[in-house]
């Protein structure tokens, strides 16, 4: 089962590097600025992803710990930061077991662009044919989402969509993502997406979930954890 | 190398890199988040600074990489062009610049990081300033 709350963890000695990434993500990131320290406390994360800094300290490389860290974490998304030009680095880095990278300065769409896609990635390995938040259970395969006593059976596209909209939960994904993921082009009516949200919306309603979906028409939309109610979460 | 590069034709502040953090401001927060992270360079730029003037002095080349990589790496995301583009060449010229070149560039990013930290108290929260 995934933990409700989400957040990520950013490994680097730049102290601007986790604020960052939290504020341009939009989910709060741990920051840890020694292999050591983290891989000590390894074991009592789960994060969506770890953003790591290739050169930590004197001596103490990024690139070493990712092996030992994906042990602990199979299904987190590993993202390099790098000010370095030396594409070795990063080729280093990537047969080391990361799955993306990103150099500084950090391109906030970039960023989001890449965690996106490296989130989808590690929920197509994680999550086979469920999805368990709290106490909603998706069966990706059917389409079927379950509260409780309750349950509803989504529709292709709403399924889709609340796929996407799932393993991006409390990150803005933009419209035109959304459109790509579902329909494969962009070329689509401007509210066709919208009436696909709306339905979606009003299935969550039904179940009761505590997950409402936010639209910012200048940014796009969000899947977010209601506040308001409690989700259990298992240890 | 270091000699004939002339850092004066390299922008001292990237707007482009200013204005995307800016986005990154939340209504209603008493320190901008854009300002947090001036305050932070302005923290750990000159520490790091100190730390690589310590690691010339002690002819460290390993140390001199690491600093100058690390003040290369705090300018580069809040587009200090020109900082970072001195210390990537102290960082990527240990093995090539002598004793006194490696101390103009030293000198050189001292300069330049006085400049930035002004430039950088402009774009503050008039409160903050």
């Amino acid at each position: 089962m995934e933990r409700a709350k989400r957040y990520t963890i950013t490994l680097d000695d730049d102290p601007m590097m986790a604020p960052i990434i939290a504020r341009t993500t939009g989910i709060p990131s741990l920051a840890y600025t020694s292999s050591e320290a983290l891989l000590r406390r390894a074991s009592s994360y789960e994060p969506i992803a770890v953003f790591i800094d290739v050169h930590l300290g004197l001596n103490d490389s990024g690139i070493d710990i990712i092996p030992h860290l994906r042990e602990i974490w199979k299904y987190s998304a590993f993202i390099i930061i790098t000010s370095d030009d030396n594409a070795d680095i990063v080729g280093d880095a990537l047969a080391a077991g990361a799955n993306d990278f990103i150099r500084k300065p950090i391109q906030g769409p970039e960023l989001v662009g890449r965690l996106q896609a490296r989130l989808a990635e590690m929920n197509n390995l994680r999550y086979r044919d469920e999805v368990v938040i709290g106490d909603l259970v998706f069966f990706k395969n059917d389409g079927v989402v379950r509260v409780g006593e309750k349950t509803v059976y989504l529709p292709k596209l709403e399924a889709k969509l609340f796929t996407v909209l799932l393993e991006n939960r409390e990150m803005m994904v933009t419209k035109e993502n959304l459109k790509r993921r579902l329909w494969g082009e962009l070329n689509i009516a401007g509210n066709t997406l919208d009436k696909r949200i709306s339905k979606l919306r009003g299935f969550l309603a039904e179940l009761q979930a505590s997950l409402r979906i936010e639209v910012d028409y200048g940014k796009g939309v969000c899947l977010k954890l209601d506040k308001h109610n409690t989700v259990k979460t298992a240890g | 190398m270091s000699q004939s590069k002339d850092y004066s034709q390299i922008i001292r502040v990237d707007e482009e890199i200013i204005a995307k953090l800016k986005e990154l401001n939340e209504p209603d927060e008493e320190i901008p988040f854009f300002d947090g992270l001036i305050h932070l360079y302005c923290q750990e730029a000159p520490m790091a600074l100190n730390k690589l003037d310590k690691a010339m002095n002690q002819q460290d080349p390993l140390a001199v990489v690491h600093f100058s990589h690390k003040l290369k790496g705090l300018s580069r995301n809040l587009g200090l062009r020109r900082m970072a583009e001195i210390c990537a060449t102290i960082e990527h010229g240990t093995e090539t610049l002598n004793t006194i070149e490696q101390r103009d560039l030293f000198e050189a990013s001292r300069v330049e990081l006085d400049q930035v930290i002004v430039a950088l108290s402009q774009y503050l929260k008039p409160e903050a300033a």
